[in-house]
């Protein structure tokens, strides 16, 4: 079963299948046996993917993995899918990143509409962390949800701009755009985070 | 620097991957909560979709059903509505209003009453061009069907000026004892065509008599004091006559449209009044009102006006409605 054939959501994307030997692996969902082993494989494949994109906070990593698996057996539930591949719950991953960079930003507009608060929310303080992409996911963390969204999708995830479009809900064109300006902003906002 | 976009792609590198693994309490209550939902999903899946299959085959039987009872429901009562309605006398579209029969099984029994003629009216200096002072013959009508056009303030203001114009004013319509030939005109129909026209249609108890004319007369709003005489001689040309009390001699005359149409029982003609200053403004006149009272009348058509031929009326039957 390809990805096309599961309805992947981002067809032609760069799958991670790196550290889960298995993860490529079709599970044919006959009982729970299987799709416990199925996620046993997979799970920390999915849970990293999610991680290093949502500003490397635990906590919402594990919410988008719960939504992600959730969604796989609400499929199974419905007869959509009969056979579950990896991609595919990356694919639905991808959906809950997009889906968090909005309720992200408008929980932050939320939060400025009551307060001036600079702080987005605790769960956001991870992107402020102070590994060695602190900096860079500072700048992230402060562009608005689509910029961020679309330069996650096009340059951590390497899909193509038709396919960035498609995830975020915009034209090519409108995606280009979005795109063109969340790099100019990454590097306006990295500059400032270096100096802070 | 580093453009920082390029440094995107570090956040996908092996080495940012490096330690990053989901907490093993997280792991490990999503696997039992992922296995207890996939362990009831089949169980739940066919009960859910048993369930709808009754909830579905309920509301089929259901639409099925209401469709049986609200068709002949939806069709019959509305199309009749529509054709026997009550009079409904506005001026552009068609009005149709059934009347009573003497005889009908649902005619209430009115009170006898004598009308007055028109030459008692106090004030009244009215003659007629080519007749004699008319009266107001004895009328036996029955009570009017309860219309749509008729209000009870219509009532109370008419009235008002029942002793003028009582055949045709009052809520009480007038009766008279029925002669043997009261059953001869058994319905009328009066249907505007527009503020002037009128098709009259008068329902008979049998074919029509040569001997016998048939005359509707009408009056206006005795605001305005105005009668109009219709005369349906079969076979013949349709005739109206109009007089106005208030202004004393007749107003108008003219010849119906066509024939007077016969088939069967039924006699029917179509009067346009002329354009004159006095009746076609007050027929046209809003809050008019008319009041149509057919009798037969033996001898000529114009005997029938003469009052000496008053007495030879016979059977009457009324409508009534009025312009709005």
């Amino acid at each position: 079963v390809t990805t096309a054939e599961l309805g992947v959501p981002f067809p032609g994307s760069r799958v991670p299948t790196r550290e889960a030997p298995h993860s490529g692996d079709q599970v044919a969902l006959g009982c729970t046996e299987d799709f416990v082993a199925f996620y046993e494989t997979t799970v920390v494949e999915v849970y990293r993917y999610v991680f290093t994109r949502c500003g490397r906070c635990a906590q919402v990593a594990e919410d988008l993995t719960q939504e992600v698996y959730l969604a796989a057996v609400a499929a199974v539930r419905r007869g959509a899918l009969p056979d579950l591949h990896v991609s595919w719950l990356i694919g639905v991953a991808r959906h809950k990143l997009v889906d968090f960079y909005r309720r992200d930003e408008r929980h932050r507009r939320n939060l400025r509409a009551v307060a001036d608060l600079h702080r987005p929310h605790d769960e956001m303080a991870t992107w402020r962390s102070a590994d060695a992409h602190g900096p860079l996911l500072a700048a992230l963390e402060s562009l608005p949800a689509l910029q961020r969204a679309a330069l996650i999708l096009r340059h951590v995830d390497g899909l193509g701009v038709p396919e960035v479009a498609e995830g975020i809900g915009r034209t090519v064109r409108a995606t280009e755009s979005i795109l063109s300006r969340g790099r100019q902003a990454l590097r306006a906002r990295y500059q400032e985070a270096l100096h802070d | 620097m580093t453009d920082p976009v390029l440094l995107l792609d570090d956040l996908s590198a092996p080495a940012a991957c490096d330690g990053v693994a989901p907490r093993p309490e997280f792991r490990h209550a999503l696997r039992d909560l992922l296995a207890h939902e996939v362990a009831v999903s089949p169980g739940a899946s066919a009960l859910v979709r048993r369930r709808r299959l009754i909830v579905l085959s309920i509301a089929a039987c259901v639409a099925v059903l209401l469709v049986m009872l609200l068709r002949p429901a939806a069709i019959g009562p509305n199309v009749l509505e529509t054709v026997d309605r009550p009079l409904d006398p506005t001026p552009t579209g068609p009005v149709l209003s059934p009347t009573p029969t003497a005889s009908g099984p649902s005619a209430p029994v009115p009170a006898p009453v004598r009308a007055p003629t028109p030459t008692q009216r106090p004030g009244s200096t009215r003659t007629s061009a080519g007749a004699a002072p008319m009266a107001t013959p004895p009328v036996a009508s029955t009570a009017a069907p309860p219309s749509l056009s008729w209000a009870p303030d219509r009532f109370a203001y008419a009235d008002q000026r029942d002793d003028a114009y009582p055949p045709y004013s009052s809520t009480k319509v007038p009766d008279a004892t029925l002669s043997d030939d009261a059953a001869d005109i058994v319905g009328i129909s009066v249907r505007g065509m527009d503020r002037r026209t009128f098709e009259i249609e008068l329902e008979l108890a049998a074919p029509p008599r040569d001997a016998m004319n048939y005359w509707v007369s009408a009056y206006l709003d005795p605001a305005h004091g105005c009668y109009v005489f219709y005369f349906l001689d079969p076979g013949g040309t349709p005739e109206f006559n109009v007089m106005c009390a208030n202004v004393g001699a007749s107003q108008g005359s003219g010849d119906g449209i066509g024939t007077v149409q016969v088939d069967g029982s039924t006699l029917r003609a179509t009067f346009t009044h002329p354009d004159s200053d006095e009746t076609p403004d007050r027929i046209a006149a809003d809050d008019t009102f008319y009041g149509f009272n057919a009798r037969t009348c033996a001898g000529t058509t114009r005997n029938c006006t003469n009052a000496n031929t008053f007495d030879e009326a016979k059977s009457s039957s009324s409508v009534r409605f009025r312009w709005r």
